[in-house]
């Protein structure tokens, strides 16, 4: 039996207007209407979170000298690192691995399996590859040391055994993921101690004028070293700068070693961050929390308990961590047993919950229908947003671009995310009106069914 | 009742006997890949390099010819068959009940992750495999569908970027030789200059990489009163190299290594290599053709890969390419085929009956024994165990090979009377189906089915 592939590729982001195509529904399940409206706010929360994830990258794109803001903590600089840290640190990057978890079910459960052919497993991990793949041109070629697709493509290759697993026990999977997080990042404090304490014997040993051993000189090197790395150091960030505004070349073979080695250690030791939220997504997929299925009063209720909780835990985080932490690490070691970074996941999870919650409200209310709709839009072409941001970004710092690199002032840096927002929520729709998908979702699609899939938009083409 | 794709049905022994074939060369694999392991579990790698800057003697010989013969080509084998196997269970008949094939695939290389994990980290084997294989395995799940040839250009593509990846870094170090010969003569022309960050930083790159190229009499004591120690000391000692050997390294090298042979095992088995179904006289040819190739490339590099070992920097400066490393993906594709070759025609006479027979015990249990295999040297080597680590000479771990073969051999034979699998395979296949599997072969039943089980499946 031959059947046109993009009829079983009906996707986790599907626009109103795929819906109404005949051919496509039935392999649909039966409901379709409540399907659309569903997948709909899939797409319009992606969509925040695309574009608030550029708002949490844009300094690793182009700022330099991230000490230096707490030399005065009294300016705009200050106030914007303090605002988007407190509001959205880590919450965005959350909300979008809730959603691919989610998406991953969506994915998996939407096709019916051929007689004979591809299996809709072997689609799906087709379609990882590939997202690998994109992940590293995303990084090494688009030279963007943050990229995220090459995690989540690995980090999808776990979910899938897991698809149709109840929501509490994908829950009890993300506490545990969020538990070996916190296990990992206590031992690494228990170092930053021990390290402490060695060095503080050492200066001990030295104020009594004794000579110091090799050993408690390797310990005081140890932590002064440790300590450098939380200070402003203006030649390191020249050399960058220096870097960052040459040829494509030069910055290629600048980045490439840091590049390689956050794909090589990133998923190792970091994969925890992403498959927590990933399991967390597919049990709030399966709750109906963002399918938009869920009553008014319980988003309030999440709404409130999300900020109620996430905010007050958000801002002693950030005090702790980039104010008192920052401007005395030692100091901090000295007085904290247990490592800061324990709340992190928490508080990044209630607040991604209330920020979810506050815009299906905003939804729901009916208030602002073009920019819901321009928000759907941009999260159904999540996959081009995001290489885009990083298209952008890399022309506009770069030195074989504009070479901004290093030029903007922190608070200056988010004009440009502004104007990414704009752009990107006014070319989403567009583009949507007359093609199916974004040309990268086309590109990927077409990759992973290994054959060229339809882009023009069948309403379009039968008008 | 057991009527998973692990098993081939036993009925049809038309199918039964390629895949015994293979799980006696299975059984064959794991043995030999212990060859490679006792290194890492004896004795330090610094010790192994001694034995090579020392007067040639015995060691040294009995070292060259076991590295030409095994080292690689072992784990080589071990991993072209767990590519084979791949295929086996991805081609088994489809369970009439609970998930699809697809399902339970991923679910049994996710599992095996967990058992690499445990290996590594709770075994304390350094060289543990299972997690390659494992991870790697989900990468190639799709590819399960292509045909022999396109099979055959993936393996050939990956072992290219092998062989890359190699010269890669080669070239890499060359740079930083010349970025530490412009500071060295900076520092002849002006004694009193001071060098900044990034020329100490240039400076010290060099040094430590020509630093692995010399013995370190302290690291090397040091390195054995660490495995001596209890549980605690040799797990914080191993637990650097182990988690760099999962991440970086995994990712730099053994990553296009493993894949490369994994789909060259996946094309051997869809072209019917594996399966038994090409003629005596064809394996015949393979085998000299492949262990011939094999041991010309290892032998005509061996001076390159002493030179590394020999003086560092000469090998650095003076080699256009490093040999001995470009030319492995091809050495251990060949010698993976000989060997498998030369195990079919053993196989298919009727000399080795008993042999034969042996080894596909071991190899039905092939998880079992791999796993054994570390239980018992990390127990007959480490501190918490017999504490025997660094205190034999390199001839002298060859009995304990001998020893745990012999052990693993009768245990697998008497095991597989009474059991239908391995006790890890049944844990394994039991975490897979998410029941608890029969185990014990009931007395009156003949134990035929165990015979069709496949490798490490």
């Amino acid at each position: 039996m031959e059947i046109n592939p993009a009829s079983i590729l009906t996707t986790d982001v599907a626009s109103p207007v795929v819906q109404s195509n005949p051919d496509r529904v039935q392999f649909r399940s039966p409901r379709p209407v409540v399907k659309a409206d569903r997948i709909q706010t899939v797409d319009l929360i992606r969509g925040l979170a695309l574009l608030g994830i550029l708002m949490m990258n844009i300094p690793g794109f182009g700022f330099v000298g991230f000490f230096d803001l707490f030399k005065n903590t009294h300016n705009l600089d200050f106030y914007t690192f303090a605002a988007v840290g407190v509001g959205f640190e880590g919450t965005m990057r959350g909300l979008f691995s809730m959603l691919f978890g989610a998406g991953m079910v969506l994915f998996t459960s939407n096709k019916q399996e051929l007689a004979d052919g591809p299996t809709v497993a072997e689609f799906y991990y087709r379609r990882l590859i590939w997202l690998v793949l994109f992940g590293a041109f995303n990084a090494y070629i688009l030279m963007w040391r943050g990229d995220i697709l090459y995690y989540y493509g690995l980090c999808g290759m776990l979910l899938y055994p897991f698809r149709k697993t109840k929501p509490g026990w994908l829950v009890v999977l993300a506490l545990t993921c969020i538990g070996i997080t916190m296990f990992k990042n206590q031992l690494y404090w228990n170092e930053m101690r021990e390290k402490r304490a060695a060095y503080l014997q050492a200066a001990q040993v030295e104020k009594a004028h004794k000579k110091l051993t090799p050993k408690q000189q390797e310990a005081k090197t140890a932590w002064q070293n440790t300590e450098k790395n939380y200070k402003p150091d203006p030649e390191r960030d020249a050399k960058r700068v220096k870097k960052m505004r040459s040829d494509y070349g030069t910055v290629f073979s600048y980045l490439l070693p840091q590049n390689s080695s956050n794909e090589a250690y990133g998923i190792y030791h970091g994969c925890w961050d992403m498959l927590s939220m990933m399991f967390l997504g597919m049990a709030l997929l399966a709750w109906g929390f963002f399918s938009n299925r869920l009553s008014t009063s319980t988003y309030v209720t999440t709404l409130l308990v999300g900020y109620g909780l996430g905010l007050p835990l958000s801002w002693l985080f950030f005090n702790k961590l980039y104010v008192t932490g920052i401007q005395d690490i030692g100091r901090m070691v000295d007085t904290y047993r247990v490592n800061i970074d324990q709340v992190y996941d928490f508080r990044r999870a209630l607040l991604a919950i209330g920020h979810a919650s506050l815009l299906l409200l905003v939804y729901r209310s009916g208030l602002v229908p073009w920019l819901m709709h321009a928000l759907t839009s941009v999260g159904q072409m999540a996959f081009t947003n995001y290489l885009m941001q990083s298209i952008i970004c890399t022309l506009f710092f770069n030195g074989y671009g504009l070479g901004y690199f290093g030029k903007l002032s922190y608070y200056q840096l988010y004009y440009v995310v502004a104007a990414v927002w704009v752009f990107q929520l006014i070319i989403s729709p567009i583009w949507l009106r007359y093609f199916r998908f974004g040309p990268f979702e086309w590109l990927w699609r077409s990759l992973t069914y290994w054959s060229w899939q339809p882009m023009r938009n069948p309403a379009l083409a039968t008008a | 009742m057991i009527t998973s794709s692990l098993f081939s049905s036993p009925e049809s022994t038309a199918r039964a006997k390629p895949v015994s074939a293979l799980s006696f060369l299975g059984g064959l694999a794991v043995l030999g890949v212990l060859f490679s392991s006792i290194q890492e579990f004896g004795m330090t790698s610094a010790r192994l390099n001694e034995i090579i800057r020392e007067p040639h003697g015995a060691s040294y010989w009995l070292l060259t010819i076991t590295n030409a013969l095994f080292r690689t080509n072992a784990v080589a084998l071990l991993t072209v068959l767990f590519g084979a196997g791949i295929l086996l269970f991805l081609n088994g008949p489809q369970p009439t009940t609970g998930p699809a094939i697809p399902e339970l695939y991923i679910r049994r290389q996710l599992w095996l992750v967990l058992f690499g994990l445990f290996n590594a980290l709770v075994l304390l084997a350094p060289g543990d495999l299972l997690f390659f294989y494992a991870i790697i395995g989900v990468f190639l799940f799709p590819f399960g569908r292509l045909p022999a040839r396109a099979l055959f250009i993936c393996a050939l593509v990956s072992g290219l970027l092998f062989a890359g990846k190699y010269y890669w870094n080669f070239a890499e170090n060359k740079q930083k030789y010349e970025a530490y010969q412009k500071v060295v003569a900076l520092e002849k022309k002006n004694k009193k200059v001071k060098l900044n960050d990034e020329q100490k930083e240039d400076k010290s790159a060099w040094e430590g990489l020509a630093r692995q190229g010399t013995f370190d009499k302290k690291g090397e004591e040091t390195a054995i009163r660490a495995m001596r120690s209890d549980y605690g000391t040799v797990w914080s000692h191993l637990l650097p190299r182990i988690q760099q050997a999962e991440s970086a390294d995994f990712y730099q090298l053994r990553l296009w290594n493993f894949a490369s042979l994994l789909l060259l095992g996946m094309a051997l088995f869809k072209s019917g290599f594996l399966l038994n179904q090409l003629t005596t006289r064809q394996y015949a040819v393979l085998a000299v053709a492949g262990l011939a190739l094999g041991q010309a490339l290892a032998w005509l590099t061996l001076p390159v890969a002493e030179r590394s070992v020999l003086d560092f920097t000469k090998y650095t400066t003076t080699l256009l390419l490093p040999w001995h490393l470009i030319v492995q993906p091809l050495e251990q594709a060949a010698m993976a085929i000989g060997y498998a070759s030369l195990g079919l025609l053993i196989y298919r006479s009727s000399l080795f009956k008993s042999l034969v027979k042996a080894l596909d015990a071991v190899g039905q249990m092939a998880l079992t024994n791999y796993l054994l295999q570390s239980v018992l040297c990390t127990l007959f080597f480490n501190g918490y165990g017999f504490s025997y680590f660094g205190d034999l000479l390199y001839y002298q771990l060859f009995f304990v090979v001998a020893e745990i073969w012999l052990l693993q051999t009768l245990l697998s034979l008497v095991w597989l009377r009474y059991f239908y699998f391995g006790p890890a395979e049944w844990l394994w296949y039991s975490l897979i189906h998410q029941r608890r599997l029969p185990m014990q072969i009931p007395s009156e039943e003949p134990a035929q089915m165990g015979s069709s089980i496949a490798v490490l499946s």
